[in-house]
């Protein structure tokens, strides 16, 4: 009797997405089984890339990004000659899922690229004047790029995880400038931990219908959601304490509405989701150390 | 609030409908084409796809200008009646004149106009608002480029005239949930003079039309 049922559901899935998950969403559950507020088992590695200066994966259920991160000396802008910058690059190759398809980025990748570098500055997470050398002369470029292994949904959450915990990692080697000839020296066996001043936290709420706001949405729930809301929160480290009151960056995605109830909902999913994942965070890096 | 909004519509003869929006300093032009033919690759079987292409004055466009093209074919997605023609595209164009702040409401509120002028089918307007919280802890609307890159924190929100609900948010920038509860009210007040100027120039355009057609 339960295969008949098994192979039924099957066939509903495929030809009729929306009102297979509309069966779910509608009695308040999700169509792998959590409840519309919980997410998915999320894993942190530190330092899975030897040969990067930073690098984190992470697994948001079966949502895989890896990021790896490279330094470079250049020259700075002509504008900004105390600051260094930081290149975000979110890659999705057709390997992570058969909706990427090989070529120039998409617009998601170029999007959420774009989200990655906002959601660095705006939550001051590496300050540039931090990356400075030498004013005007030379400073360090991180080249963060984060490329999606597997994609399943939530992409935002996994990247801004894996890119905080690949910054958390990320060591500049001493640069000095030498007082007799004036040129600047980089010493590679002399290493000083990157001043991270806070780790942002990305959580995403998607609503289906108008009414149905939930949380974490895996691929086939993205389809037919009406909007999708992503909330950052910054997460400044001050001394020992982390201040987890303050939100960086939303962003909504989508075209449905979205009252002013459900902004609020979404903004309290992320900071309660936030102690969760810097727990997550802080517990990888010390077991990277050991 | 003292702000310069004005717009002119059907400057571009070629397109089906166009607008030049101008908020204090800042302008943009925009044209819309459709519904017209669409790639295969594009085509959605039961709606009209919206293509946004945003074109910056100098420079090439890049992630940054994709964002904006995303954040504005999201927010008419869900306002454009695109069930009514399956199958086609609806091409938007905006063209930036001068960018002296508060570039995305300008977006937001240009193509409108240009959609209405294209006579494009839609649930209702939308009206754009950017807000800045300086670092007084101050709310200003519709800032100048100076303020956006001074300012702790940037708000852009999109609301629709029916309900006044949300179609469009995106902020950057570090808010407490009170100050940034506090820039949502403050907005939401703004963009009645906005609904009231699609009104008068709709009006405008419809006895301007039936005079000409006589």
């Amino acid at each position: 009797m339960s295969e008949v049922a098994n192979i039924y559901s099957c066939g509903f899935r495929i030809t009729q997405p929306r009102e297979y998950q509309k069966k779910f969403l509608e009695a308040g559950v999700r169509s792998d089984g959590r409840k519309l507020d919980e997410f998915r088992e999320a894993l942190i590695g530190i330092g899975p890339v030897s040969t990067a200066d930073g690098s984190a994966l992470v697994a948001l259920g079966e949502t895989k990004v890896i990021c790896g991160i490279k330094l470079e000396v250049a020259p700075p802008k002509v504008d900004k000659p105390r600051c260094g910058y930081i290149v975000p690059n979110v890659d999705l190759p057709p390997l992570a899922s058969s909706d990427f398809r090989p070529g120039p980025p998409s617009e998601l990748a170029q999007v959420s690229s774009q989200l990655m570098l906002e959601i660095v500055l705006k939550s001051k997470c590496v300050l540039l004047e931090d990356l400075c050398i030498a004013e005007g002369r030379m400073c360090w470029v991180l080249y963060c790029d984060l490329i999606c292994l597997n994609y399943d949904g939530n992409l935002l959450d996994a990247c801004t995880m894996a890119l905080t915990a690949a910054l958390c990692n990320v060591k500049l080697p001493k640069a000095f400038v030498n007082e007799e000839t004036g040129a600047i020296e980089i010493d590679f066996k002399q290493k000083v931990p990157l001043n991270i001043r806070s780790r942002p936290v990305a959580t995403t709420s998607s609503v289906f219908e108008k009414e149905t706001l939930y949380v974490d949405p895996v691929r086939e729930e993205e389809k037919h959601a009406s909007l999708t809301v992503t909330v950052v929160t910054s997460n400044e480290i001050s001394g020992s304490t982390v201040d987890s009151d303050n939100i960086c960056v939303i962003h909504k995605t989508g075209g449905g509405s979205v009252n002013e109830e459900q902004i609020e909902q979404c903004i309290s999913n992320g900071r309660c989701h936030t102690p969760f994942v810097l727990s997550l965070i802080g517990s990888a890096l010390t077991k990277s150390e050991v | 609030m003292d702000q310069l909004l004005d717009v002119q519509l059907g400057l571009l003869r070629q397109a089906d409908g166009s607008s030049l929006f101008k908020l204090n300093s800042t302008s943009v032009m925009v044209g819309v084409y459709g519904p017209t033919e669409v790639k295969p690759a594009k085509e959605l079987s039961d709606r009209a796809s919206l293509e946004v292409t945003y074109k910056p004055k100098v420079k090439q466009a890049g992630c940054r200008e994709k964002l904006l093209e995303k954040n504005v074919q999201s927010a008419f997605d869900g306002v454009v009646l695109t069930e009514l023609h399956p199958r086609t595209a609806i091409q938007i164009i905006i063209q930036e004149l001068q960018d002296s702040g508060s570039l995305f409401s300008c977006c937001i509120n240009g193509v409108c106009f240009a959609l209405l002028d294209a006579c494009v089918p839609m649930r209702s307007t939308l009206a754009a608002v950017t807000c800045v919280v300086d670092s007084e802890g101050e709310i200003i609307i519709f800032p100048t480029k100076r303020q956006e890159e001074t300012a702790l924190a940037v708000l852009n929100v999109a609301f629709e005239s029916k309900e006044g609900a949300v179609i469009s948010l995106s902020s950057s920038g570090v808010l407490t949930k009170s100050k940034f509860q506090d820039c949502i009210t403050v907005c939401k007040s703004s963009c009645s003079k906005i609904f009231e100027l699609y009104r008068i120039k709709m009006r405008q355009l419809c006895t301007k039309n039936a005079g000409s057609e006589c």
